[in-house]
């Protein structure tokens, strides 16, 4: 994590505390992600796994503890970054604290079922979409186009999903299954132009590296058909996987290189957004993703190069 | 000395914050207290003002307003293929105590016949909890707190079995002695697919991978239509199921429904095919409404939802831009 900035003065906003929620979030959201929903989900193939069932059920158990940490950290990053935002004082800023506050209304009225479903869908594409457009206004211009990827691939199919939950509320119904076509391809781009976000980008040999093997191993595992790899696609990120494989491998190589560069070149409130939007995925699966993207989304758009100086690390233009 | 007080100060808060955090979670964890709410795609089953039936033809249908699904390839563990077929559209309906399930997706070729060996047939399921599961049983087949019970149609079922000189032009049988089960050895075995009596729609059970079986009780009823180059498929059955290893649904109850088709010319069979996730459905007390096709609505929200989009995205990022640039 980036070094902690000194307190400036009473009353100043602490930022330290949201860099250590943000970190210990996205520590946490990882953990979720890979060992509940891809451990847990593909270890049933383990032909006898009931001669494992002592350290399944303890790994289950710690996956479904990290969900649990990272709702509620989840929980403690929405204020937080909606106090760290409004502080910018400018129009963006305002708009962005306020989608944050709204999305965590939003999430908190749809579990009792106090608002329409896909009254709660639209609300949750309305703020990923206005977090995105703030995010992306605050990144050089080929970071941009990253970002607004990210948000037209997720716009595509939320708006499929609200509109099916629209149709199943009585308000008519219209075809729309291309929509996920068109958000699968804009997913695939998305990560695909990752890359962008990263300047100078071919100078680190390491992150090459790493997006070259992670291309190697996921061609590998869609080159042999992949089923398990596409329905974890199609589970975690959305994606159903229907484009053709090398595609995906690409994308896969060109997110790896890019969290790697980040990493590299120590931007870590970029990095720590990026792989909470990538644990949240494409499209509306439940609050919880949901607010992984809403979160990262919201760091990406205070760790920009334009930023108040409390998450700013990003110096290039 | 005093200068490092702050310091201090701040590590106890960040400690206490962290410890808050552990156990919040472990007490959430504990109660089963799930604060999140799924946005996935979900079937709403209304009150049919008469039987549906097993015609997926039937007028009732028309007022049911489906969902589409998406589909995947079949997990497995080796190269199982799968994914021809990229959406289901799926509508839902209960009467008197029995719930209906319509199932309809694109398929130019229909194939119903599976006598040569290298025939596989059309065939699509849908999958539901058990009664008995503890939790959201896993989607592959289910786990050891939380089976799964699935209802599976074939084309090739509901065609009936066919004469091996209907299928080879020219072929030579010899006249069977006898008509007694044991000179038909797959029948003979206990293999359902060649009872002639077994009816297009197999229920089965499952409580982890390489646990599927054939339930104890048969009564899931279906029947499928092919027409235009799309497959209509309705099943039906009872709310109560029959023992805890199979499905049950009540009046107001929520619970699970994957879907899994299987396109025979594209050589699926067994795990060979195409999956979707778990959708939510929905069996409300709720009469189905007199439909009519006005979609004005829905187009005006779709409108309204993908404008909107590209204004606030497009908007804001402009908007960042200029303040970039003003600084």
């Amino acid at each position: 994590m980036a070094a902690i900035p000194r307190q400036s003065q009473p009353g100043a906003f602490d930022a330290s505390a949201l860099r250590y929620v943000v970190g210990g979030l996205t520590l946490a959201a990882l953990v979720e992600l890979f060992v509940l929903r891809t451990f847990t989900r593909t270890a049933i193939h383990i032909p006898a796994l009931e001669e494992l069932a002592g350290p399944y059920t303890l790994l289950a158990g710690l996956g479904r503890y990290a969900y649990y940490l990272s709702v509620v950290l989840l929980i403690a990053a929405l204020p937080l970054l909606a106090l760290a935002l409004w502080r910018r004082r400018t129009l963006t800023g305002v708009v962005a604290a306020v989608a944050l506050t709204a999305f965590a209304a939003i999430a908190a009225a749809a579990g009792p079922g106090a608002i329409p479903e896909h009254v709660a869908d639209a609300g949750t594409l309305a703020a990923v979409v206005t977090l995105a457009g703030v995010a992306a206004g605050h990144q050089n211009t080929r970071g941009a186009l990253v970002l607004l990827l990210f948000g037209a691939a997720f716009a595509l199919s939320a708006v499929h999903t609200t509109l099916q939950a629209a149709a199943q509320g009585g308000l008519g119904t219209i075809d729309a299954h291309d929509l996920l076509f068109a958000s699968e391809i804009g997913g695939v781009a998305f990560a695909l132009a990752s890359p962008l976000l990263v300047p100078g980008a071919c100078r680190r040999r390491t992150a090459l590296a790493a997006g070259a093997v992670a291309l190697v191993v996921f061609g590998s595992l869609l080159g042999a058909g992949g089923p398990t790899t596409r329905i974890l696609l199609l589970w975690n990120e959305g994606l159903s996987g229907t484009l053709p494989s090398a595609i995906y491998a690409l994308a896969a190589g060109a997110l790896s290189f890019t969290l790697l560069h980040l990493l590299g070149t120590r931007r870590f409130m970029t990095l720590l957004g990026f792989l909470l939007v990538l644990a949240g995925g494409v499209g509306l699966h439940n609050t919880y993703q949901s607010g992984l993207v809403v979160v990262g989304l919201a760091v990406l758009a205070l760790s920009g190069p334009s930023l108040s100086p409390a998450l700013a690390e990003d110096k290039s233009p | 000395m005093y200068k490092r007080l702050p310091r201090v100060r701040r590590r106890w808060q960040l400690g206490l914050g962290a410890a808050a955090a552990l156990l919040a979670a472990a007490g959430l964890q504990f109660f089963d207290a799930n604060p999140a709410t799924s946005q996935s795609l979900f079937l709403t089953a209304y009150s049919a003002g008469s039987d549906p039936g097993l015609d997926p033809a039937d007028g009732v249908w028309k007022n049911a307003v489906p969902v589409q699904v998406p589909l995947t390839a079949q997990a497995g563990t080796y190269a199982a293929g799968g994914g021809s077929i990229p959406t289901v559209s799926a509508k839902a309906l209960h009467y008197q105590g029995k719930l209906y399930v319509r199932v309809e997706w694109a398929d130019t070729t229909k194939d119903e016949s599976t006598t040569k060996v290298e025939n596989f047939s059309d065939a699509v399921a849908v999958e539901f909890p058990a009664k008995s599961a503890a939790s959201v049983p896993a989607l592959c087949m289910g786990q050891a707190d939380a089976g799964v019970n699935i209802w599976q149609w074939r084309a090739d079922s509901q065609a009936g079995i066919k004469d091996p000189v209907d299928v080879y032009a020219g072929a030579l049988v010899d006249m069977y002695p006898t008509k007694d089960t044991l000179f038909y050895t797959a029948r003979a075995a206990g293999n359902p697919y060649a009872n002639p009596d077994q009816g297009p729609v197999q229920t089965l059970v499952s409580q982890t991978f390489g646990t599927l079986t054939i339930a104890n009780v048969q009564d899931v009823r279906g029947q499928g239509a092919w027409n235009n180059g799309n497959w209509a498929v309705v099943f039906t059955r009872s709310y109560a199921g029959a023992d805890p290893s199979q499905a049950a649904f009540a009046d107001g109850a929520t619970t699970d429904m994957a879907f899994a088709v299987w396109n025979g010319s594209e050589g699926d069979r067994n795990g060979r095919k195409s999956v979707s996730a778990f959708v939510r459905l929905t069996i409300s007390g709720t009469d189905l409404g007199a439909g009519g096709g006005d979609n004005t609505l829905a187009i005006a929200l779709a409108v309204a939802l993908l404008g909107g989009t590209v204004v606030i995205g497009a908007g804001l990022a402009i908007s960042g831009y200029r303040e970039k640039a003003a600084r």
